[in-house]
């Protein structure tokens, strides 16, 4: 009897270790994290700053600046996840490069910066130019799959369509350690979304399962389920205006409880 | 069986029992009965615990006392009279000597609370000796003599705005200047009805100012520093510092289908506005007439809410704002379409905006051009405002909420070494803060603006310092 509580003992120890490694645990300094923004621009002239930090379900960051650039840091990894190139969003003139141009420098990019992105099941998901007022830019989302779900892994990069330089890049990756086999069906989660909106069920323009992070040490496996319907605010009206109804709401894929909505505006 | 006499001995006790419950009904209905009367008769506010009336009016003061005249002081002291005095300091002050216990050390109350109100819950609250004393909070303090109490100011300045309650509110007055009533509320003109000052030296309540008033109640009568003031509300408001540039805030609780969401952002936004020197003002559920009255007096405007698609099937233009009962819009332009709901058109002023330093419309489709309400960024920009952002795809709330929260943290303190950004960086650098912390834009990637680098050779592309923007 006692060998065996002496057993459950160790490995109470052990998993507590482990877990608290997992999440705790090597936390680089920002000394460090300097140097991985050093190694990142390739660059050792830089004059940085780490001005401040930040905590997201996605990560803890170190936000180290130059005059001209942004960068994230991942406190654990020492990684660099986010670089935002604030010079590069200056307006520029001449023509708009082609998108397959752009395409091959973000994809240069992201393979050069995110030693990852060859490993890891990367699909391109969004390509998008896009007109902010002040320049055009292309930005490129891949999302990493695995058993056709959608991880919290990802990689973009944006791209300033007429200069071709880079914009943005960001690049997480985060293992996935829950099960990806969902419990209740697509059609049970279309159910339970439903009931949030006055809207059939017949007007879902997506339903896909997505693995998120809670916080910093839970995931879990979603449905997310995505209702929308234009209505018209006065229906007794044929004239009244119309607005977008419904919204997004995410679901857990084991439980069914609802875990976030987001209405439309 | 009571005998004749034993009746007579009893109904004299009876008598007495009465008459002495009267004695002590009527002694202790005094106080009662003074605060109702004046209320009621006088139409003036509340008195705060343990005023008893009885504190001696300063008659020796009164000849060269002109009651709404504390400019002899120096500017950093505060006159107390014998008995109540309903006071605040015009300014900030600095840390370590901003409590209660320090700022009010000197003071004698004879054992009375200090008094603060508490206007959402229409209440009265004690200050603590840790409680901070602020600008723009009225304090009711009793001094059991004549004395001056000393104020040592912030180097820095600034005044957190206050939100005002419908019903009675005890506020201060935030400056060293005095001003009119008028001008002092201005920020909350459409809700404040009635302004009252007590006069310390007679231990009585001034004649009360009205909104839009005349002769002795005229809204043209100054109010003073260190003075401490009753306003009455008929809605909740926010209460600003003269002078400090205007950020008014919509957001919405809509709770009617098909609309039933709640987007309460506003005041998150209002927060950091005023951290930058902004007079930031939330307002949850407004007409777009209110929000289309104060636009001319707005630096930063901005709207959380529904976009609107006109009953021809064109989307953008117009934002949609709805009060708890009513519908209503504001749109860029009036075409040959004729909106089912009161609308409020950009094109109708001629320069009235043109003071807008940013307007950010985070609705659906605020980016797009429509054909019936044209196109509102274009419009915003027409009419002079420096600084304009919209959406030109659907949102959602949590989303764009959190793309403002960062937008607004980002103009104050987003970049290198905590310094302010520029107002197009933050837009777009928020748009990924939104995507890294969500693995979503939630249509927030669809951002779009105008915006100035410089005009007439005056940098219009930082929110701070809190200015109004080019004309």
């Amino acid at each position: 009897m006692k060998k065996i509580l002496l057993l459950i003992a160790f490995s109470l120890i052990v998993v507590a270790s482990s877990v608290s490694a997992t999440n705790f645990g090597n936390i680089v300094s920002p000394d460090t994290a300097k140097e991985s923004v050093i190694e990142f621009m390739n660059n050792t002239v830089l004059h940085l700053n780490c001005d401040n930090e930040i905590s997201l379900p996605s990560g803890e960051f170190y936000i180290i600046h130059t005059n001209s650039d942004e960068f994230w840091i991942n406190k654990n990894s020492g990684i660099v996840e986010r670089a935002t190139f604030y010079s590069a969003m200056s307006e520029k003139n001449g023509d708009i490069i082609p998108i397959e141009k752009a395409l091959e420098i973000a994809s240069s990019y992201a393979r050069q910066h995110n030693r990852d992105f060859e490993n890891r099941n990367f699909e391109l998901d969004y390509q998008k130019l896009h007109n902010t007022g002040v320049h055009e830019e292309y930005t490129f989302i891949w999302n990493e799959y695995q058993q056709d779900i959608e991880t919290t892994s990802f990689t973009l990069v944006t791209v300033n369509a007429n200069s071709g330089e880079i914009v943005e890049y960001v690049g997480l990756n985060r293992d996935v350690y829950i099960s990806l086999d969902p419990k209740i069906s697509n059609t049970a989660a279309i159910k339970i979304a439903s009931n949030y909106f006055s809207i059939s069920p017949s007007h879902v323009k997506s339903v896909k399962l997505r693995v998120v992070n809670l916080n910093l040490i839970e995931q879990r496996l979603i449905w997310e389920v995505h209702i929308e319907q234009e209505v018209k605010i006065d229906p007794t009206n044929e004239l009244s205006e119309w607005i977008l109804q419904g919204g997004i709401v995410q679901i857990d894929a084991d439980s069914g409880k609802t875990l976030q909505i987001f209405n439309l505006l | 069986m009571i005998k004749k006499g034993e009746y007579q001995v009893l109904s004299l006790c009876l008598i007495i029992i009465l008459l002495c419950l009267s004695v002590v009904t009527i002694g202790s209905s005094d106080i009662v009965s003074y605060q109702t009367e004046s209320r009621v008769q006088h139409s003036l506010p509340p008195l705060p615990p343990g005023y008893e009336g009885d504190a001696t009016p300063n008659a020796d003061l009164k000849s060269d006392y002109i009651v709404s005249d504390n400019l002899r002081l120096e500017d950093n002291e505060i006159q107390l009279y014998t008995g109540w005095n309903m006071i605040s300091t015009p300014l900030c002050l600095q840390s370590g000597y901003d409590t209660a216990s320090v700022v009010f050390s000197g003071v004698n109350t004879s054992g009375h609370s200090i008094w603060t109100y508490d206007g959402e819950q229409q209440d009265w609250v004690a200050m603590g000796a840790n409680t901070i004393v602020t600008p723009l909070v009225g304090i009711w303090i009793y001094s059991n003599q004549s004395t001056v109490i000393s104020l040592d100011y912030d180097s820095s300045q600034t005044v957190m705005p206050v939100s005002l309650y419908s019903g009675s509110n005890l506020i201060g007055f935030p400056s060293i200047d005095s001003a009119t009533a008028r001008d002092t509320l201005y920020c909350v003109h459409e809700d404040w009805t009635e302004v009252v000052g007590y006069d310390a030296v007679n231990q009585q309540y001034e004649t009360s100012i009205y909104n839009g008033g005349t002769g002795i109640y005229s809204d043209e009568r100054e109010m003073y520093p260190t003075k401490g003031y009753w306003v009455e509300m008929n809605d909740n408001g926010t209460l600003i510092v003269l002078g400090t540039p205007w950020a008014d805030d919509y957001d919405f609780y809509y709770t009617t289908e098909p609309i039933a969401i709640t987007i309460p952002f506003a005041q998150t936004a209002a927060d950091l506005q005023s951290t930058m020197s902004y007079g930031g003002m939330p307002h949850s559920n407004s007409t777009s007439l209110y929000a289309y009255n104060r636009m001319p007096y707005d630096a930063v405007f901005l709207f959380l809410g529904h976009g609107v698609e006109s009953s021809y099937g064109n989307k953008g233009g117009a934002v949609f704002f709805w009060n708890g009962t009513d519908n209503s819009t504001i749109a860029a332009e009036q075409t040959a379409y004729t909106p089912y709901y009161p609308t409020y058109f950009l094109s109708s002023y001629n320069t009235e905006i043109n003071d807008i330093l940013l307007a950010v419309y985070a609705a659906c489709w605020s980016g797009r051009s429509s054909p019936d309400y044209g196109d509102l960024l274009d419009m915003s920009t027409t009419k002079g405002v420096d600084n304009v952002i919209g959406f030109e795809d659907p949102l959602t709330d949590v989303l764009v909420c959190y793309w403002s929260d960062r937008f607004w943290y980002r103009c104050r303190e987003g970049g290198f070494l905590g310094s302010p950004q520029k107002i197009y960086d933050v837009a777009q650098s928020s748009k990924t803060d939104v995507l890294i912390a969500y693995h979503s834009y939630g249509g927030v990637d669809s951002l779009c603006g105008n915006y100035h680098e410089n005009a007439y050779g005056i940098p219009v592309d930082y929110l701070i310092p809190a200015r109004y923007g080019t004309t």
